[in-house]
């Protein structure tokens, strides 16, 4: 003679035949989906002790006031813990001499590829909610606008980025923090050829991910 | 009543203050005036060869000194005081050659000036030369400044982006 089955097992089984089959407009997206992330926030360059910054100050200009900064990411996932992207980043200081008014700025647009194995900090470890802790090291470089008085010229910087991101990411969306400690190397500028060796830059942006 | 006197006193006291820059001038130029290309406004180049040159960046302008070259600007400032002239210059040079900045003043043309260090070997950035004027005594005398002079000292170039000749002593309003 068959058992009979259970109220709980019956309610268990209705449940599961109610439930539609997922379909792909429906599913979470993958761990192997690609996210595109827009940062804002701002950068304090530290041109201290540099061929750079001496004549800057020299000269009556400081550019040591945090700036903007700006950047647009696409990155996808590697391994469950690493994943790989790159970046364009904008960030800008600017200045004004005292004693006669003259605008200056320093502007780099940089171009940068990275590595960022990220720890998830949450029980749901998906990619459908949870929130993660990151570690990012980035590579590149990129121009550099000096503009005095409204005339540009250009040169050439190096970058090389360690940074710390803390995120909460939902299905697709996700909001992050991420603190950077950029070291800048700023090749010859101007008709003196100014440089900086590798100063520090420290940057901290508010993030907005999409993932699909 | 006399807590507010006191504060009144002190308002006026730093209002009075005139805190400018912090010293007064006789003569400020950053070359940079584009209606006089060639030769900056209100020089006269007495000797040799004086050019317009970029200094640290393409809009920042100033003047390129030949060997040999001597350039004055005339002055109707006020009266100076004993040890009140001063000269700041931003400048660099090639090799063994500096600049010299002579305060001419009063009928008597009594010169007080300053001596820039001449590297012993070319700059390849700018440095600031901030001196007291004095005369070949090494005296400190006051009167009325009626000309400036810039002349170059050795066998180089020296490029000058900046040049400041102080009338009076400085001033502290803290």
């Amino acid at each position: 003679m068959a058992a009979m089955p259970s109220p709980h097992m019956l309610i268990a089984a209705l449940l599961m035949a109610a439930e539609p089959a997922p379909t792909e407009a429906a599913r979470a997206p993958t761990d192997d989906g690609w996210m595109a992330t827009v940062e804002l926030g701002m950068v304090i360059p530290l041109l201290d002790d540099t061929t750079l910054g001496d004549q800057l100050r020299l000269f009556g200009y400081e550019l040591s006031t945090p700036g903007f900064r700006g950047a647009v990411t696409i990155d996808r996932a590697l391994l469950d813990w690493l994943r790989v992207g790159g970046s364009v980043a904008y960030d800008s200081v600017s200045d004004q001499r005292p004693r006669d008014g003259a605008e200056a700025s320093l502007t780099h647009l940089t171009a940068v590829v990275y590595l960022q194995p990220t720890l998830c900090l949450s029980e749901r470890c998906r990619w459908d909610g949870g929130a993660y802790f990151g570690f990012r090291l980035a590579v590149g470089g990129g121009p550099t606008f000096w503009s005095l008085r409204g005339q540009d010229t250009i040169a050439a910087h190096i970058m090389l980025e360690p940074s710390l991101l803390w995120d909460l990411a939902g299905s697709h969306w996700g909001v992050g923090l991420r603190i950077g400690y950029s070291l800048v190397s700023q090749l010859g500028i101007g008709p003196l050829e100014l440089t900086t060796g590798l100063t520090w830059s420290p940057t901290i942006t508010t993030r907005v991910m999409y993932r699909w | 009543m006399v807590s507010r006197l006191v504060l009144v006193f002190f308002a006026l006291a730093l209002g009075a203050c005139p805190c400018g820059d912090g010293r007064p001038r006789a003569l400020y130029d950053g070359f940079e005036d584009e209606r006089c290309a060639e030769v900056p406004c209100g020089w006269d180049v007495v000797a040799g060869e004086v050019t317009p040159t970029v200094t640290l960046h393409p809009a920042e302008h100033g003047l390129r000194l030949a060997a040999g070259a001597a350039l004055t600007h005339a002055l109707d400032g006020p009266e100076l005081g004993d040890g009140d002239a001063a000269v700041e210059l931003l400048l660099r040079c090639e090799a063994g050659t500096a600049v010299r900045v002579t305060l001419v003043l009063g009928a008597d043309l009594h010169q007080l000036s300053a001596l820039s260090d001449a590297p012993t070997r070319d700059a390849p950035r700018f440095v600031s030369l901030a001196q007291p004027l004095v005369d070949e005594a090494g005296q400190a005398t006051g009167g009325a400044p009626v000309e400036v002079q810039i002349e170059l000292v050795g066998p180089g170039r020296c490029d000058i982006d900046e040049l400041t000749v102080f009338s009076g002593p400085p001033f502290f309003c803290d």
